[in-house]
Parts: C-alpha cells; structure tokens; sequence
C-alpha cells in the first residue's frame, strides 16, 4: 500500500487543500464519508496545532503529513520543527473539553477543543517530541479488514 | 471570509459563501459579524449550507459570535450538511446552538 508525504507552509490559508488531499485519501482506503470527514478534521486539529503553537503562526516554516495506508490502517505522521509541545500535556485525558453546561454560555470556552476531537475519532495518537522534528501520529483503524 | 447577507424583516440572514470554515477564516469571520453585534438585540440566521468542512476552529468562532450578542438577541443555524452537523453533535455543540434544517425554518423559530 502507498506511503505518501504532503508537506505544506505553514500557514493556516495552505491547511484547507492538505485538509481535501487527506479526505481523498481516507476515502480510497474505504472510510465512509463520516469517517472521511471525522479523519480529516483530526489531521487538520493537528496541522493547526503545528502552524498555531509550534511556529506560532510563523509561515517560514513547513508542516509534513506522511500518511502510510497499511492492509487494516491509516498512519498519519504529522511533523514540525518548532517549539515541542509537552508530551504528557498532549496525552493527558482531554474529554473534559467537551463537558459543557449550555445554560452557562459565557462559561464554555472558545478553543481548545482539536484534541479531544483527536481523542475521540481517533484509535490511537502518539505525540513525540524531538531535538529536530516533532512527530504526531495519528491512527486510524481500517473496519472491514 | 465572504457572507451574503439579507434581511427578511427585521430578520438577519446570514450565508457563509465558503467550503472550508477552519482556523484560517476564523478571525475573519467573528470581525465580518462584529458589526451585527454592535447595537441592541439582534435576530441572526447564519445559513450554512455552502460549508462541507468545519473544524474546532470554526466551532468556536460560530461560539464567540454567540457570546458576544447583546442582551435578548438570538442565533439560529441552519443548513448544515452531514460533515458539519457530525462535528456539532460529536463536540456537543448541538446542544448550545438553535439549528434547523432550512432558513424558513431558522426564521420561523426566532421569536422576535
């Protein structure tokens, strides 16, 4: 199956057409359109991140998606070189984003909500940090298989 | 970030004329709505059947706009597409914002 590398600037104007490129792919491997989306929105929650936190907007950069397509899952490595994130931040329980109480709007916040996302569609995620290059994976199961 | 923009009344419609609402037309968007937020209570349709794909960003954007409505104000969603109602139910925002199916819909539930 292919292994295939899309590298972007990092500007958040270059994430949707990665974001498309993504949802292409999940389809071939046989995703249904739920899934093809929820994916997509995962692997954008995470380039976002890079472009937002790691270069703090700073478009001189590059984010890489190697995205490995493997008989029973979807690999999704995405990489940056900025500033790490901590990794037991990233790994830590972040389901409490989406407790809210709708009759207390002004409490509910505004952002923080791509990991949970992550959390919740994807099977696994895995963040390392490195002296070079920071590495999220992200994995999808392949159902059918 | 373009908007079309009429009015049905003293009813606000509001149509987001972009695919992809994500972290890149998010700012845009909460200063291109800003000015409907400026003075007394506001009836707001935002229609969003253009919109394929919206991520945490675009959520909390449609959430700024939300919080920032002056007093006895109201927003009601309409026109989402199965990748954007997906998203609301799987944050829960589904249970924040008023949505409809369609922008009669949305104009027949605000009550004022």
């Amino acid at each position: 199956m292919p292994e295939i590398s899309l590298t972007i600037a990092s500007r958040l104007d270059a994430v949707p057409l990665l974001g498309q490129l993504v949802g292409f792919i999940c389809s071939s491997a046989g995703l249904t359109p739920v899934e093809e989306n929820e994916v997509q929105v995962c692997v954008v929650e995470a380039v976002n991140n890079s472009i937002k936190h790691a270069y703090k907007e700073d478009p001189r950069h590059k984010v890489e998606v190697d995205i490995n397509w493997l008989r029973t899952e979807l690999i999704f490595d995405v990489w940056d070189s900025g500033v790490s994130a901590d990794p037991k931040w990233m790994h830590s329980d972040h389901f409490a984003a989406l407790d809210m109480d709708p009759d207390r709007l002004q409490d509910i916040a505004e952002s923080g909500r791509g990991l949970a996302i992550i959390q919740q569609v994807m099977d696994s995620s895995e963040y390392t940090p490195g002296p070079d290059r920071n590495r999220f994976r992200l994995i999808k199961r392949l159902s059918g298989v | 970030m373009q908007i079309g923009e009429r009015k049905v009344g003293d009813k606000i419609i509001l149509e987001v004329l972009e695919s992809h609402f994500g972290a890149d037309k998010a700012l845009a968007f909460k200063n291109a709505l800003g000015r409907h937020l400026e003075g007394g209570p506001v009836s707001l349709v935002l229609d969003l059947a253009k919109v394929d794909f919206i991520d945490s960003s675009g959520l909390g954007a449609l959430l700024s706009v939300l919080k920032r409505m002056p007093k006895g104000s109201e927003l009601v969603i309409c026109g989402t597409k199965e990748p954007v109602s997906s998203m609301f139910k799987l944050t829960r925002m589904d249970r924040v914002f008023t949505i409809c199916k369609t922008v009669d819909d949305a104009v027949s539930t605000l009550s004022h």
